[in-house]
């Protein structure tokens, strides 16, 4: 290579690394400052480094029943919606996956279609249409508008698991003497078990850091989590915040290990038809 | 499988599914249409009778149409800047050989798509702001922290960490989905590293890239969150919008009225996206 | 009463039939090979057997009885699909002893039974490997053991070998022949390799179109091919067109290239005459009673073979084997006389 254009190699691979690193630092730095943060002893948000450190934030978050019942309503929210929308979407994208009729796309566009409509929307028709047919209760509310901006991703998650079951497996099931049921039990349903919990997780997650549509079908009784923290911070922003979002780092780490123990976080993100 | 009806049993299956697709999504956005052409009556809650069109037209006067604007610019912008930084990363998370390094950034994408956004966004308002370590980066770009306009630029930090790293795992899937052997052979024949990416790679990625711009669009119009907690009063995207009419005035057919076009809005960037990756697909996709 | 009996069998694919009108009998204990090219409908004939692939016409009987209406899993049939089809999530043990536990059959009974298949398949040890950690050739010898654990009244085997590559594909074969020996079951394999067929099978079915094209043992497919596509299906064949007329030692082929031929049936009409390149010798052997006169082009290395281009006065050119340690080859250029037997060269009607 001419040394101009060795230059301008050396240049392009420059960019790209900056441009990685920028990404990468801009994705984690937040992250850090916040977990730094939320040991700082002062009482007001300081400059940063901290100098002193302690638990206060973290025991303000626990001390503060607000908080406390946003997170057991969010935490039940979310397990009722998880289980509504895995059980139907799972069972949803079974029966897609398994037969052939006119209209089969348009109803798996269908029920993937929610995670296109904007949150707000989700929420506000929600809350009209709640009132309409007479249901007041917030807790019932919230778990409607939860379940319908999960089920995209349950049927997706399962769907996904079982079209890459073969059908020659199952069907070496049935030639073996399982009838369709027992092939279903034996073969399909244990492989498509990892679709079905890494739906269940998504919709979980997504339920309970879920904002938007919370706002529109709480009331000031029944709050999540998100909504008390977004109407403490408003009153006055203190680094209570910082504690959640480390607890909430720490769990994510959790969650992700869980993922690459389980699964393999390979397999979650797939490796394309190119592999190796 | 060569039947062409439904068993009763498969229908059996997609009948929750599809009942909830029903009564919480469909009805209640038909309604929510419907009230849309009903006419606000101040004082009231809900909304009178006979049909108006007037919800719409106020919407497009300039102090409403300025939000949609304003929701649009940013989304284009920072669309934009999640495809420039999330490409290099995605194509080195889908090239690398590197086992740990792949895993590492696998685990960083999947952990902030799992990650609660208010806490990021609590954590970008600390670290950006007037207290925080970064607090210079206002001043670097002429806006400094403790600036009004400082708003639209946390705002649209926010718009990005929310939307890189979906960003960056669409990417992820495009890139491995590219013939590495067709970057070889290039190389092979002689083209710098910048060339093969201009020439073989980056064209192959264009309806990936599409794809993920777009994406990245409609999740940016339909942020709530984000302006809510980053905006300060000050940036306030049409989705705000909808809420305030709702929350402050009840004007029930108003919010209707945003909510319907933000609906058509998303689902004509998502239609446009679907169309245009399958015109601009070469190859037929692997799944 | 045989093991398997098709009569008449047609499956229909919208306005296309698959297969149109099959009919044939394997006795029990035989081995029969369904060959045929891709398309040709034996796939789709194995899925009926199966069940699972319902038929629009005629009957398929396994062991005298009538299966219509009998759902795969009571046919009792072994089958070894093409991709192996193992159950991924369990053991080789759990993946042969699968279809036992279906019957019902309890762990004291099963756990002898799966030895005597491990040990027949020479997989013993592997018991608690899982699929993904075997060999492409262990796969296809679990996927064996667990369509023989339930003895099966009937064996389905679907392109068994396709999927190995060349060398692993003739020791299995070989080994494949000797276990469906000692088990004795009668068993149809299905398969478009003419060499996996014969090595295999007592006799090859030849299938095209749907429809069953010619039936007998390799040799006799080999060596009387019925029609022009058996006759290129399996083996090869150097074809001659012209016209067949009496001479003095008997009936003779007027090629149109010029030589002609002695042949060994006069009975059809209007066909093409067939030789299969081996046949033609080179020097000419005794009994060799046909000659074709040619100028030696090229002489190509195969190892245990040459290749050898022949051109005809009237230019067209063939190539016959002839084996590397028969003697020297007479250089390019050099007019010599290709030998042929008579009963080597046969009169097949053009399809």
């Amino acid at each position: 290579m001419t040394g101009a254009r060795a230059a301008l190699d050396l240049t392009a691979g420059a960019i790209f690394r900056v441009l990685i690193g920028a990404a990468v630092l801009f994705l984690v730095i937040p992250v850090v400052v916040s977990f730094f943060l939320s040991f700082d002893d002062r009482s007001f948000l300081g400059a940063f480094p901290p100098t002193h450190f302690s638990l206060r934030w973290y025991r303000s978050f626990f001390d503060n029943p607000a908080y406390l019942d946003g997170l057991v309503n969010s935490l039940e929210i979310a397990a009722f919606a998880t289980v509504i929308s895995t059980v139907a979407g799972a069972a949803a994208a079974y029966a897609l996956s398994a037969s052939r009729f006119p209209g089969r796309d348009a109803l798996e566009t269908l029920f993937l279609s929610p995670k296109f409509v904007p949150t707000v929307v989700v929420g506000f028709s929600m809350l009209g249409f709640a009132s309409a047919i007479g249901v007041f209760d917030p807790f019932t509310r919230l778990i409607m508008g939860h379940v319908i901006i999960t089920i995209p991703f349950t049927v997706r998650a399962t769907l996904a698991a079982l079209v890459g079951i073969r059908r020659s497996v199952v069907e070496a099931a049935i030639s073996l003497g399982a009838p369709p049921w027992r092939a279903f039990l034996d073969v399909t349903l244990p492989l498509a078990r990892t679709g079905v919990v890494a739906g269940a997780l998504m919709a979980f997650v997504l339920s309970f850091d879920e904002v938007a549509v919370s706002l529109f079908l709480a009331d000031a009784f029944t709050q999540t989590l998100p909504i008390a923290l977004v109407a403490e911070m408003r009153a006055n922003l203190n680094l209570t915040v910082a504690a959640v979002s480390t607890i909430f780092a720490a769990g994510t780490i959790v969650v992700v290990l869980f993922l690459d123990r389980a699964v393999g976080l390979d397999r979650v993100v797939g490796q394309g038809m190119y592999r190796g | 499988m060569a039947s062409q009806r439904i068993s009763s049993f498969h229908a059996a299956l997609l009948a929750p599914g599809a009942l909830i697709i029903l009564f919480l999504l469909i009805a209640p956005i038909a309604l929510m249409a419907v009230e849309s052409f009903h006419p606000f009556v101040t004082g009231r809650v809900g909304s009178g009778s006979g049909w108006t069109l007037r919800n719409y037209a106020e919407l497009m006067e300039p102090a409403y149409a300025f939000y949609f604007w304003e929701t649009f610019r940013i989304g284009f912008i920072i669309s934009a800047i999640a495809v420039l930084l999330g490409a290099p990363l995605a194509w080195l998370a889908a090239r690398t050989r590197r086992r740990g390094l792949r895993v590492a950034m696998f685990g960083l994408l999947i952990g902030l798509l799992f990650m609660s956004l208010i806490a990021r966004l609590y954590a970008i308002q600390m670290t950006f702001g007037s207290t925080g370590p970064l607090a210079f980066f206002g001043t670097m770009i002429g806006v400094p922290a403790r600036s009004a306009g400082f708003a639209v630029v946390q705002v649209a930090m926010g718009l990005l960490h929310f939307v890189l790293p979906m960003v960056a795992l669409i990417l992820v899937g495009t890139f491995q989905n590219i013939n590495p052997r067709l970057e070889e052979a290039a190389a092979s024949l002689g083209a710098p590293r910048w060339r093969v990416a201009l020439t073989v790679t980056l064209p192959l990625a264009v309806p990936g890239l599409l794809s993920a711009y777009m994406i990245a669009l409609a999740m940016c119009i339909s942020s709530f969150v984000v302006p809510l907690i980053l905006g300060r009063g000050i940036v306030l995207f049409a989705t705000n919008l909808m809420y305030v009419r709702f929350s402050d005035v009840a004007n029930y057919p108003s919010g209707a009225a945003i909510g319907m076009i933000m609906f058509a809005l998303a689902a004509i960037i998502i239609y446009a996206m679907m169309r245009l990756t399958r015109a601009l697909s070469p190859v037929e996709s692997h799944s | 009463m045989s093991g398997l009996a098709l009569r008449d069998v047609v499956k229909r694919f919208g306005a296309h039939a698959a297969v149109d009108g099959l009919s044939l009998e394997v006795a029990r204990g035989e081995i029969v090979a369904l060959l045929g090219p891709s398309g040709c409908g034996k796939t789709t004939t194995l899925r009926a057997v199966a069940g699972f692939e319902p038929i629009d016409r005629g009957a398929i009987a396994i062991l005298g009885e009538d299966v219509a209406g009998l759902p795969p899993y009571r046919r009792d049939i072994g089958l070894v699909f093409q991709d192996y089809a193992l159950f991924p999530h369990m053991t080789v043990a759990a993946n042969i002893e699968y279809g036992l536990r279906q019957r019902g059959i309890g762990r004291t009974e099963r756990e002898p039974r799966r030895s005597t298949l491990l040990r027949l398949t020479r997989l013993e040890g592997l018991d608690e490997r899982r699929p993904g950690q075997l060999s492409g050739g262990q796969q296809q010898r679990v996927a064996l053991a667990r369509a023989l654990a339930i003895t099966p009244k009937l064996l389905l085997l679907d392109e068994p070998l396709s999927n190995l590559d060349a060398k692993l594909r003739e020791a299995l074969r070989v080994e494949l022949r000797a276990i469906l020996r000692e088990v004795g079951t009668t068993t149809l394999v299905v398969t478009h390799d003419q060499t996996e067929a014969m090595g295999l099978a007592d006799r090859i079915a030849l299938m095209n179109h749907g429809r069953l094209v010619q039936v007998g043992t390799a040799r006799a497919l080999y060596e009387q091919p019925a029609t022009r596509f058996a006759a290129d299906f399996i083996g090869q064949s150097i074809w001659f067109s012209g016209k067949l007329r009496r001479g003095a030692g008997g009936p003779e082929f007027v090629t149109d290239d010029g030589p002609v031929l002695p042949v060994a049936n006069s009975d059809v009409q209007g066909g093409s005459l067939s030789i299969r390149p081996e046949y033609l010798h080179l020097p000419p052997r005794p009994g060799d009673t046909g000659r074709i006169a040619v100028t030696v082009a090229e002489v190509a290395f195969f190892g245990a073979e040459l290749s050898v281009a022949c051109r005809l006065k009237s230019g067209r050119e063939l190539r016959i084997p002839v084996r590397s340690d028969s003697g020297a080859i007479p250089p390019g250029g050099t007019q010599v006389e290709l030998g042929v037997a008579a009963e080597r060269c046969r009169i097949i009607a053009d399809d």
